[in-house]
C-alpha cells in the first residue's frame, strides 16, 4: 500500500511540469529592440547635413549613425593621442598660415622705429605723424583680411551648431517621450528653440556688432593722437563681457532648475506606473513590466548614445577654430611684445594687443555658444535616465 | 549699430586729416576742440533715438517658440510595440488564470501631450476554452479588476466578448 502511494506520488511528480502549459515567454535581448527602433528612426536629414557641411566625424568613422551604433555596442573609444596630434598640427598650420603678417607688422615697426630716430629739423611734428597715420593704416589693411575671415568663420560655427541642434530636436524629443519623459520633453523646447534661434539672433544682432566697434575703435584711436577713443572702446568691451555674463548665468540657471523638476516629476510618475505594474499582476506582472522596460531602455540608450555623439561632433569640429583664433591671438600678443622696444611711441604695439583681446571675445562667443549646447545635450542625455 | 560706427570712425578720419592739414598757428587748437565738440555730439547721437515710452513686451521671437515635431514614424512603431507587447502579455495572463485561445484587443494611443493612454481592452472569448476550475463568472470578474487595477482603467473600458 505505501509502496503504491509513493509510485503515485512519484508518477505526479513527474507528470506535473507537463500538465501547466505555460507559455514561455522569450524576452526579447535589448540588441534586436534597439536595432528595430533605429531603423525606424529617420536619420536622412542629420547625415545629408553633416555631409554637405563638411562636418569632422571624430576618428575617421562616415556618418551620424554609424557612431551612436558604436556607442551602443560598446565599440567606442575615443583616441586621445589623435585628439592631441590634431591640436599640435592645427597649431603649427596656423601659425605657418600667419607668419608672413606678422613679419609683416614687424617690418612695419622697424620702418616707423628707424624714421622716427632719423627725425630732425627738416621732417615736423605733422610730417611724423603722418607716417606713424600711413603705418598703422597698412597694419590696419593687412590684418583686416584675416579678421573679416574669421568673423566669418566664427558666425559659420555657431550657424552649424545652431541648424545641427535644430535637425537634431525631433529625433532626441521623440526618443525623451517614448523614454517616459514626457514633461522633460515639453521643458526642454523652449530651452532648444532659444538656443537655436534665440541665440542666433543675440549673437547678430548685438554682439557681432560690438566686437565690429571695439575692433574699429581700435584701428581709428591709434591713427591720431588727437582722436582719443579709448574711453568708448571700453564702455564696449565691459558691456560685452556683461552680456556674455547675463546669457550665460540666466540659461544655467533656467536649465538647471527646469531640468530637475522635470525629471524627478517624469521619474515618479514612471514609478508609479511600473510600481502598480508589477505588484497588482502576479507572476506576469513581472514580464509586463519587464517588456514595458525594454523598449524604454532601447530608447534611453538611443537617446544617450545620439547625445554622446553630439557632444563629440561639437568637440571636433570647435577645437580647429578656436585652436586658428588663439594662435592668432597670442601670435599679436607676442609680436606687440616683440615690437614695443623698437618704436618709441608704442602706437603698434598697443594696437596689435588690442587686436589680440578683439580676436579673444571671437573666442568667447564660440566657447559659450558651445558651453550652451553641451549643457543642453548633457542635461538631454541625463533626463528621463532617472526613470529606471 | 554699424551705421553709428561708420559715422564716428568718418568724424574721426576728418578731424585727423584737418589736423594734419591746418597750419600750426593759435587758431588750430581751437578748431580741434570745435571740431571735437563736434564730435562728442556724433558719440552720443544714438541716445536721442531712443524711445523711452516704448512697452517691452515678450512677445519677441524669442520668447514665443514653435513647438518641435517628434518623428511620428518612431512613435507610431513604439506604439505599435507596446500595444503588442500588452496584448501579448494580456493573453498570457489569461492563460495563467485558466483561459485559453482569448484573443486580447488593447486600444492604446498617443495623447496629445505625448502620453501613452489606454482607451479599452477588449477580449475575445469566442473561441477560448476555459480550464480553470473556478466558476466562469468569478474568473471573468478576477480579470476585469486585475486589469482595472494595473492599467488605470475602468469597468467600462474593459469588454468580455463571449
Amino acid at each position: 500500500m505505501k509502496r503504491k502511494l509513493i509510485i503515485a506520488i512519484l508518477i505526479i511528480i513527474l507528470i506535473l511540469p507537463f500538465s501547466i502549459n505555460v507559455k514561455n515567454i522569450k524576452a526579447q535581448s535589448i540588441n534586436e529592440v534597439v536595432d528595430e527602433q533605429i531603423e525606424n528612426i529617420n536619420f536622412g536629414e542629420l547625415e545629408e547635413f553633416i555631409n554637405n557641411n563638411n562636418i569632422i566625424l571624430p576618428n575617421g568613422i562616415n556618418g551620424f549613425l554609424e557612431n551612436v551604433e558604436k556607442l551602443i555596442k560598446g565599440e567606442y573609444s575615443l583616441n586621445f593621442s589623435d585628439i592631441f596630434s590634431s591640436v599640435i598640427s592645427i597649431t603649427l598650420i596656423n601659425v605657418k598660415e600667419y607668419l608672413p603678417i606678422l613679419l609683416s607688422i614687424v617690418v612695419v615697426a622697424i620702418l616707423v622705429g628707424v624714421i622716427e630716430s632719423f627725425k630732425s629739423s627738416k621732417t615736423t611734428e605733422e610730417v611724423s605723424k603722418v607716417i606713424n597715420a600711413v603705418c598703422i593704416i597698412a597694419v590696419a589693411i593687412l590684418v583686416s583680411n584675416i579678421l573679416i575671415k574669421f568673423f566669418i568663420e566664427t558666425k559659420t560655427i555657431i550657424e552649424t551648431q545652431v541648424k545641427l541642434s535644430e535637425i537634431m530636436s525631433p529625433i532626441i524629443f521623440s526618443l525623451m517621450i517614448v523614454s517616459g519623459g514626457n514633461v522633460s520633453a515639453g521643458i526642454y523646447q523652449p530651452v532648444v528653440f532659444f538656443l537655436t534661434s534665440g541665440i542666433m539672433q543675440i549673437v547678430q544682432a548685438i554682439i557681432f556688432p560690438i566686437i565690429i566697434i571695439i575692433t574699429t575703435l581700435t584701428f581709428i584711436g591709434e591713427i591720431s593722437p588727437e582722436i582719443k577713443l579709448n574711453g568708448i572702446k571700453d564702455f564696449f568691451s565691459s558691456l560685452l563681457k556683461w552680456i556674455f555674463g547675463i546669457i550665460i548665468t540666466i540659461f544655467s540657471v533656467f536649465i538647471t532648475i527646469q531640468g530637475l523638476g522635470a525629471s524627478i516629476f517624469d521619474s515618479v510618475s514612471l514609478k508609479i506606473a511600473k510600481y502598480s505594474l508589477s505588484n497588482g499582476i502576479p507572476i506576469i506582472g513581472g514580464l509586463v513590466k519587464d517588456g514595458f522596460d525594454i523598449v524604454l531602455c532601447g530608447s534611453i540608450l538611443i537617446k544617450n548614445s545620439i547625445g554622446v555623439t553630439a557632444l563629440i561632433i561639437l568637440l571636433y569640429n570647435v577645437l580647429s577654430p578656436i585652436i586658428s583664433l588663439t594662435v592668432f591671438s597670442l601670435s599679436f600678443k607676442l609680436i606687440a611684445g616683440v615690437i614695443s622696444p623698437i618704436s618709441s611711441n608704442n602706437k603698434i604695439s598697443a594696437m596689435c594687443t588690442d587686436l589680440s583681446k578683439s580676436v579673444s571675445y571671437l573666442i568667447a562667443v564660440i566657447l559659450m555658444v558651445s558651453l550652451m549646447f553641451f549643457i543642453l545635450f548633457l542635461f538631454i542625455i541625463m533626463s528621463a535616465n532617472t526613470v529606471l | 549699430m554699424i551705421n553709428w560706427i561708420v559715422s564716428v570712425s568718418a568724424f574721426s578720419l576728418l578731424i585727423t586729416i584737418i589736423s594734419f592739414i591746418l597750419p600750426t598757428g593759435k587758431i588750430k587748437p581751437f578748431i580741434l576742440s570745435i571740431l571735437s565738440i563736434l564730435g562728442v555730439f556724433v558719440v552720443i547721437s544714438p541716445i536721442s533715438n531712443i524711445n523711452y515710452n516704448a512697452n517691452f513686451n515678450t512677445s519677441l521671437d524669442v520668447f514665443n517658440y514653435e513647438e518641435v515635431a517628434p518623428q511620428q514614424n518612431y512613435l507610431n512603431y513604439v506604439l505599435k510595440e507596446k500595444k503588442q507587447n500588452y496584448e501579448k502579455y494580456c493573453a498570457s495572463y489569461l492563460e495563467e488564470k485558466g483561459i485559453k485561445n482569448a484573443t486580447v484587443f488593447v486600444n492604446l494611443h498617443l495623447t496629445e501631450d505625448y502620453n501613452f493612454f489606454i482607451n479599452k481592452i477588449e477580449v475575445n472569448l469566442k473561441n477560448s476554452v476555459i480550464i480553470s476550475n473556478k466558476e466562469h463568472i468569478d474568473i471573468i470578474e478576477e480579470i476585469k479588476q486585475a486589469f482595472i487595477k494595473n492599467f488605470n482603467l475602468n469597468s467600462k473600458q474593459i469588454y468580455f466578448i463571449e
